[in-house]
C-alpha cells in the first residue's frame, strides 16, 4: 500500500502529469493508495475511487470522485457547518 | 486492506487525530482532502510510523496484523510505503544503491530471492521511463540537488520499487 502526503504539491503542471501517470502505472487490484492532497488539481490525473474530507482529527464527510469537485467548487466550509451541526 | 478504528493520535504532546476511522481495500484509491491542520498529513505519517507521531488510542490493521506497536522499517518490509510530502537529501548515499538495499530488504523478508545488480538496474530503469526520470539521477546522491519534480518522481520511482 503506498501513501502519498501531498505529492503535488511544489510540480508545475507537466511534472504533475508525469507523476500521475506514474501513479496510475502503479495501480492494480492488489495495491491500495492514499493520496493526501489539497487540490483538486492531482484528482483530474488520478481518479480516486472514494473521496475523504478530513476536519479536526475526525472523517466527516465520504463520497466518490465527484464530492472532489464539489469541494472545488464549494470550499470546506459547507461541510465543516454540517459537522457542526450534526 | 488496512483499517482503522477510532484512532486518536498525537504530535509533541497535542492530540491531531480525534477517532478517525478509515477502511481501504485492495485496488482502491482514496483521497484524503482538507483544510491545513487537519490532521491529513498526521494520518500519512503515523500509518508509516513515522518518529515523533504517537498513537493514543485505537487501531491500525494493515493485512490482519497491529501495526501500531509495529517499527517502521518492519511496517515498510510488510508493504507500507510512504512518498514523503518534503523528500530529504542523503548526501553520500547513492540513489540507486539505496534502491537497491531497500528493495532487496523487502524481497528477503517476504522471502524472494534478492536482485542481482543487473536484474536490479534492468528493473529501475523501466520504471525511470515511467515517469520520464534522467537516468544520470540514479548515480547521484539521494536527492541532493534535485529540482522539485526530479525528486517527486524519485519518490514515485522508490513507491514502484518497494
Amino acid at each position: 500500500m503506498a501513501i502519498l502526503d501531498e505529492t503535488d504539491s511544489g510540480l508545475d503542471i507537466d511534472a504533475l502529469k508525469i507523476v500521475a501517470g506514474g501513479v496510475n502505472e502503479f495501480r492494480s487490484k492488489d495495491r491500495a493508495i492514499v493520496l493526501v492532497t489539497h487540490y483538486q488539481r492531482l484528482l483530474d490525473y488520478i481518479v480516486p475511487d472514494y473521496v475523504h474530507v478530513l476536519s479536526d482529527g475526525k472523517i466527516v464527510k465520504s463520497g466518490g470522485k465527484e464530492l472532489a469537485l464539489e469541494l472545488e467548487e464549494k470550499g470546506y466550509d459547507w461541510i465543516l457547518e454540517g459537522a457542526d451541526a450534526a | 486492506m488496512l483499517s482503522i478504528k477510532n484512532l486518536k493520535a498525537s504530535v509533541d504532546g497535542k492530540q491531531i487525530l480525534k477517532g478517525l476511522d478509515l477502511e481501504i481495500k485492495a485496488g482502491e484509491v482514496h483521497a484524503i482532502m482538507g483544510p491545513n491542520g487537519s490532521g491529513k498529513s498526521t494520518l500519512a505519517n503515523i500509518i508509516a510510523g513515522r518518529n515523533g507521531y504517537t498513537v493514543d488510542s485505537g487501531e491500525i490493521i494493515y493485512e490482519g496484523k497491529d501495526l501500531t506497536e509495529m517499527e517502521p522499517e518492519i511496517r515498510a518490509r510488510e508493504g507500507i510505503f510512504l512518498a514523503f510530502q518534503y523528500p530529504v537529501e542523503i548526501p553520500g548515499v547513492n540513489n540507486v544503491y539505496l534502491l537497491k538495499a531497500a528493495m532487496n530488504a523487502i524481497r528477503k523478508h517476504r522471502g524472494e530471492a534478492e536482485l542481482d545488480a543487473f536484474e536490479f538496474l534492468a528493473l529501475v530503469k523501466e520504471k525511470m521511463k515511467v515517469v520520464n526520470m534522467k537516468e544520470d539521477l540514479l548515480n547521484r546522491a539521494v536527492n541532493e540537488g534535485f529540482s522539485g519534480g526530479e525528486n517527486k518522481r524519485n519518490e514515485i520511482i522508490q513507491m514502484a520499487l518497494l
